[in-house]
């Protein structure tokens, strides 16, 4: 009777799981190293799976296995299959119409010129007839809402939309199993919440299974079934989210830093797992600080206050020895426009930079961001209004997109270009001199062991340092990033930080970057500015600007801020928890 | 508005692609000034008619002058045959009927030009498209795909000219040959970049099923009945002028004596078939536009 039970529950079990990796290892030809050990996955039918891993840990490999047109070349051991079936013996027509696939980039991912002949081309090569793919196109077109731009040029779209239109673009094949590759990496906040809204909502009304690997968690780990952890190419959590944070505390993983920052904090203060979501950490929070006395809580708000101060201080002293009163960059009463349009993108915009700070410029999308960055290297000129700059400063800008600089054939090469493209900087300097420059400049970003590859083959995070070492061999004086965090993971994110603050403390240098990424503003950078409506809404110190906002402020600051107004990032929330023991 | 979006530019594509092939056919192979004139103007008027006061007539101009002046000024003082002499060069004799033959041959090159720009006009890439795919799918998709790839490729070209610009690589006083150098880099990087995109969209493609056998093209198009009908009144027309054409009804001789056809019924109505041809689309919007009156009433 119960090995009936049982079988039934097996087989139940086998019918339900759409894909599964069994003792599955992968190496990459020409190397030795396994891309992914002895992998034993299931994923059920209709759920939401993440996966997550640092970057080389082996995600992208695990994705890429369940599509025999992205399957690289190497050594295969185990199987992986779709329903049963080997996904290698899978040919091309029912890989297509039962796999999907999604990858980050979106400009790439695009073929055709139209919106609408990008939604007919995977119907149109499983070879339909017209009017099933025009019903077809149709009921998509409708459903992710892109009917109104339907006529557009693929090349006038944003971001978000060309990623709307690659995401209808496979749904049109109807695909059991949709695979997605940080399909939100390159797009701002809004646009990668609306593209997440609607996975999840994909996921409910048409029952597609979803496999994403995704760094930024925020907007979809409460909707996740299953997480799938990787660390150095072996799967060390497969299940539900509760018991994630338990194993990645067993094995004290650092992959516990990309959880969602509401996770984080509810298990800072309470220790325990259930609570996932802002709101719900929120009303906790609100319950159980609720006795807390009002001096204490002020007492709190001071600390957290004064440890900033203190720092700022130490900046103030060293400001006041040299004694610069003037800003490095002055921005005054500056308007611009585009050549075509009379409407102004900027207007009467007034902005000092001090020397020797992070600063960030936040705002939302179109808000003028990277124009006015533009402004200040000179790519534009300003319709009316002034840009001083102090005088023997070097202003250097890092292109948002590190393939727009790369020009030579292996990374050292790439560095040594800077090197012999600026020859006033190095003059004197023997060959051997300048080698072990570029040999110190890998180092210091942790880029040795990749030397002779070519900067192409390096990952997101990778070519970021690369483009960010190559920079810094120019000897900036000022340094301006455009969304320097964007399409990095939190770990690539940190290294970026200490890197940063480290040419902030060791060589002076001054930091000016506009980001869309408020948690990273808040915690790395000194002061921040808003751009709103074309000109500057409010600037100040880190802390001071994000304190008492309600929406545009760090996920820490939303869950805290009924009761402590000014806690903004995750080591505040250390603090109030030690301070709180006591109490 | 309906200067903006004529009814003619909605009809299926292969009703334009016989309009405007039958008019260059046509006006191509014939050097009756009567014709060709004929087919200048109802050009110019079709023009007009399609892109309403975004039209640019000074274009023609432009475009005439150097056809002029080959074919009119100096095409004579090389080419010797004729029968009355205007004047010696290098005692060659320049005659008055070579004259004459450029200032036709100019005819036809200026509207037959005229003609390829209503043809812009009428065929936009997802018409150019739709044809092309008739003939083949790859080839189709292949149009499509460049007419993705400019745009795209013009904007990276910006972005890494922009980057150079704000990693001080260039400044505004650089001299000639270091902006074109700093140009050839930023081509090389571009080269490099594409490549490289290229290699995802190749797989974005094939994870859709590219290179399934039976692939289709997909067009928004439908045969209606008033397709069928202009088509089979174009070929008809089409066929009548053909006729006219091979029968020699439009023949004229220029060199070395001007001999000019002699017009009978049959060659006259030859010409009314052309220009009512040519005007079709102005023609088919009158008789739309009372037909809509009608039916308003």
């Amino acid at each position: 009777m119960t090995d009936n039970f049982n079988t039934e529950i097996n087989r139940n079990n086998d019918e339900n799981n759409i894909i599964e990796f069994k003792n599955f290892s992968f190496s990459y030809s020409g190397s030795d190293r396994l891309a992914l050990e002895d992998i034993n996955l299931k994923v059920f039918e209709g759920t939401i799976n993440l996966v997550i891993g640092k970057s080389g840990s082996g995600k992208t490999s695990l994705l890429k296995m369940l599509k025999t047109s992205l399957m690289p070349a190497g050594k295969y051991s185990g199987t992986v299959s779709f329903k049963g079936q080997e996904i290698s013996q899978m040919d091309l027509r029912s890989q297509t119409e039962n796999i999907g696939f999604v990858s980050q980039n979106p400009d790439n991912q695009i073929v055709t010129d139209t919106v609408w002949h990008e939604l007919a081309f995977g119907l149109e090569n499983l070879g339909l007839d017209n009017s099933s793919i025009r019903s077809r196109v149709a009921e998509m077109a409708e459903y992710f809402g892109i009917s109104s731009w339907y006529e557009k040029k693929t090349n006038t779209l944003s971001g978000g939309q060309k990623q709307l239109v690659n995401l209808a673009s496979v749904m049109v094949t109807r695909p059991k199993v949709l695979l997605l590759d940080e399909p939100t990496a390159q797009l701002d906040p809004v646009a990668s919440k609306r593209f997440l809204d609607q996975i999840v909502s994909l996921n409910r009304d048409l029952g597609t299974s979803i496999i994403m690997i995704e760094h930024n968690l925020e907007n979809v780990f409460e909707w996740a079934d299953t997480v799938f952890a990787l660390d150095s190419s072996k799967l060390i959590y497969a299940g539900n989210k509760d018991g994630l944070i338990t194993r990645l505390n067993e094995l004290n993983s650092e992959l516990k830093m990309s959880l969602p920052k509401p996770v984080l904090v509810y298990e800072k203060l309470s220790g325990k797992t259930d609570k996932i979501t802002i709101p719900q950490v929120r009303r906790w929070i609100n319950n159980e600080f609720v006795d807390m006395p009002d001096n204490i809580r002020k007492n709190v708000e001071k600390l957290l206050e004064d440890s900033e101060a203190e720092a700022d201080n130490t900046l103030k002293n060293t400001e006041n020895k040299a004694d610069k009163k003037c800003p490095i960059i002055s921005i005054k009463n500056l308007s611009f426009s585009y050549k075509d349009s009379n409407k102004d993108v900027i207007s009467n915009l007034n902005l000092d930079i001090n020397e020797g700070e992070i600063t960030a410029i936040l705002g939302g999308n179109a808000a003028g961001k990277s124009t006015l960055l533009k402004l200040i290297t000179k790519v534009y000129k300003a319709k009316t209004g002034k840009i001083k700059y102090m005088k023997d400063k070097r202003l250097i800008a890092l292109p948002q997109n590190p393939l727009t600089i790369f020009t030579e054939v292996s990374l050292e090469e790439e560095l040594a270009e800077a090197i012999m493209s600026n020859p006033a900087l190095y003059k004197g300097l023997s060959l051997e001199e300048k080698k072990q420059i570029v040999e110190d400049s890998l180092k210091s970003m942790g880029l040795l062991f990749a030397r002779k590859m070519h900067p192409y083959d390096l990952s997101g995070g990778e070519a970021q340092k690369l483009a960010l070492a190559k920079v810094l061999l120019m000897k900036p004086d000022i340094l301006l990033l455009d969304e320097p965090t964007k399409g990095l993971d939190v770990f690539f994110k940190e290294e970026l930080a200490k890197r940063l603050e480290g040419l902030v403390k060791s060589e002076k240098m001054t930091i000016l970057l506009v980001t869309h990424d408020l948690e990273w503003a808040a915690n790395h950078a000194n002061s921040c500015a808003l751009l709103f409506d074309k000109n500057i809404a409010s600037r100040d110190k880190v802390r001071k600007f994000f304190s008492g906002n309600m929406f545009f402020t760090t996920s820490v600051n939303r869950i805290m801020s009924d009761l402590f107004k000014n806690c903004i990032k995750l080591s505040d929330v250390d603090k109030i928890n030690n301070l709180s023991k006591d109490w | 508005m309906n200067s903006r979006c004529p009814f003619f530019t909605k009809m299926h594509p292969l009703v334009l692609l016989i309009y405007i092939l039958g008019i260059l056919i046509v006006t191509m192979s014939s050097l009756n000034p009567l014709l060709l004139s004929l087919s200048l103007i109802s050009g110019i008027a079709v023009l007009v008619f399609l892109k309403g006061r975004k039209a640019k007539l000074v274009h023609i101009i432009f475009f005439s002058i150097p056809i002029l002046i080959f074919m009119i000024l100096i095409q004579p003082l090389f080419y010797h045959t004729g029968q009355t002499v205007l004047f010696y060069v290098n005692e060659s004799a320049v005659y008055k009927e070579n004259y004459i033959y450029g200032g036709i041959v100019s005819l036809m090159l200026i509207a037959g030009v005229v003609w390829c720009m209503v043809l812009r006009e009428l065929l936009d890439s997802e018409k150019i498209y739709y044809l092309f795919g008739k003939l083949s799918p790859t080839l189709g998709l292949f149009f499509t795909m460049i007419l993705r790839f400019i745009p795209l490729m013009r904007e990276r070209l910006e972005q890494i000219h922009e980057g150079e610009i704000s990693m001080g690589r260039i400044g505004p006083n650089a001299g000639h040959i270091a902006t074109i150098r700093n140009r050839l880099k930023e081509v090389s990087i571009l080269v490099g970049w594409s490549l490289e995109s290229s290699i995802e969209t190749a797989n974005s493609m094939e994870s859709r099923g590219y290179g399934l056998k039976g692939r289709t093209s997909y067009n928004r198009f439908n045969f209606k009945g008033l397709d069928i009908g202009l088509i089979i009144l174009e070929s008809l027309a089409l066929v009548y002028m053909i006729a006219v054409l091979v029968t020699k009804g439009f023949r004229v001789y220029y060199l070395p004596v001007i001999i000019l056809n002699k017009w009978d019924i049959f060659n006259i109505l030859g010409l009314i078939v052309f220009a009512s041809f040519a005007l079709l689309p102005i023609i088919q919007e009158i008789i739309y536009k009372i037909w809509e009156a009608m039916n308003n009433d």
